[in-house]
């Protein structure tokens, strides 16, 4: 009762279109999720559950991708949560707008790219709590409704790339960035850690995932850079 | 779902939900960075997960279309377009440069 009291205060001071424009594109990734699920043998409500637990689209595409490929569901399982490391710093994050008890234990389970990002981006502290909430319930539905879908009709979405759908996602992140970097501190590591994402990847044989962890050493250098050059 | 893929289902759900809620327990301990500092680790793993769905995309093709869409949409954020119309163009130019790509 608690958090659908917060929820009805929390929608009247939300952008709901950004909200709803990103969960339909979680649900379009969502049927595809469902659709691979089924090729590799899941029930539609395995896939569900796993949705409804997880929720976490790259690292549930990663450990279903393990089982059709038959590496085994431990390691698909251990590379899904190399690539979800990355939460621990949004968990850091989101402590700042979500106080602890009862409610803690809920918005725990929504914490990702997109939730931390569309609440980072809106300003003040209640402001940002409010986003949390109404985006991290309305794509957390989205995202399990999608794979519901795909796992009951299959094929539907192969491939989202078609409809465009993979441009989506780092296009949102970039828009919902945008604003961080109004703190030309904050610009430096965005660009710096793009750097530091982007060797990575020409460099290969790093495990996915591990990108981003080590993007985040971009900021203690970018911090001790300013404040030398604050002191000369 | 053999037993070995319930255990790997499981091990993912809890290992992921004990990421999220360490995280939230380290932000409220004196680990805990200044706002700044963590305004630009938040902004440093997300630029870095950009740089990731780019090379994710699946080819070169793909890559340099999901680039483009990228910039495109964000070029129509910064001339004051809603979020959701510049998802919409961002997907829309995505398809253009992959057809043309393609054709090409």
């Amino acid at each position: 009762m608690a958090i659908m009291s917060s929820l009805n205060r929390s929608i009247s001071g939300v952008d709901i279109r950004t909200v709803v424009a990103v969960a339909g594109s979680v649900a379009v990734v969502g049927v595809a999720y469902g659709a691979l699920a089924a090729s590799a043998g899941l029930m539609w409500w395995q896939t569900v559950l796993i949705a409804c637990c997880v929720y976490a689209a790259s690292a549930e595409f990663l450990f279903v991708g393990a089982l059709v490929a038959g590496a085994g569901p431990l390691v698909g399982a251990l590379s899904g949560l190399l690539v979800n490391a990355r939460t621990v710093i949004y968990g850091i994050s989101a402590a700042e707008y979500i106080p602890p008890g009862g409610q803690a234990l809920i918005a725990a389970h929504l914490i990702n790219d997109e939730t931390v990002a569309l609440a980072g981006a809106s300003g003040h502290a209640t402001r940002r709590a409010q986003t949390f909430w109404v985006s991290g319930m309305s794509i957390w539905v989205a995202w399990v409704a999608g794979a519901a879908s795909g796992a009951v009709l299959g094929g539907l979405v192969d491939d989202p790339g078609v409809w465009g759908l993979d441009a989506v996602f780092p296009t949102l992140l970039a828009v919902l960035v945008m604003p961080m970097m109004a703190d030309r501190r904050v610009a430096a590591c965005v660009v710096a850690a793009g750097f530091v994402a982007v060797v990575v990847v020409v460099a290969g044989g790093v495990p996915s995932g591990l990108g981003p962890l080590l993007a985040t050493s971009a900021v203690p250098v970018v911090w001790f850079l300013a404040r030398k050059r604050n002191s000369a | 779902m053999t037993t070995s893929a319930w255990i790997g289902a499981l091990v993912l759900a809890l290992g992921t939900y004990a990421m999220r809620w360490g995280g939230m327990m380290l932000g409220r301990t004196g680990f805990r960075p200044s706002d700044r500092v963590l305004a630009g680790l938040t902004a440093a793993v997300l630029s870095a997960v950009i740089v990731g769905s780019l090379s994710d995309a699946g080819g070169k093709t793909e890559s340099i279309a999901v680039l483009v869409g990228v910039i495109a949409g964000v070029s129509v954020r910064r001339l004051g377009a809603s979020v959701s119309l510049t998802l919409v163009v961002a997907a829309t130019a995505n398809v253009i440069v992959r057809f043309f790509l393609r054709e090409v």
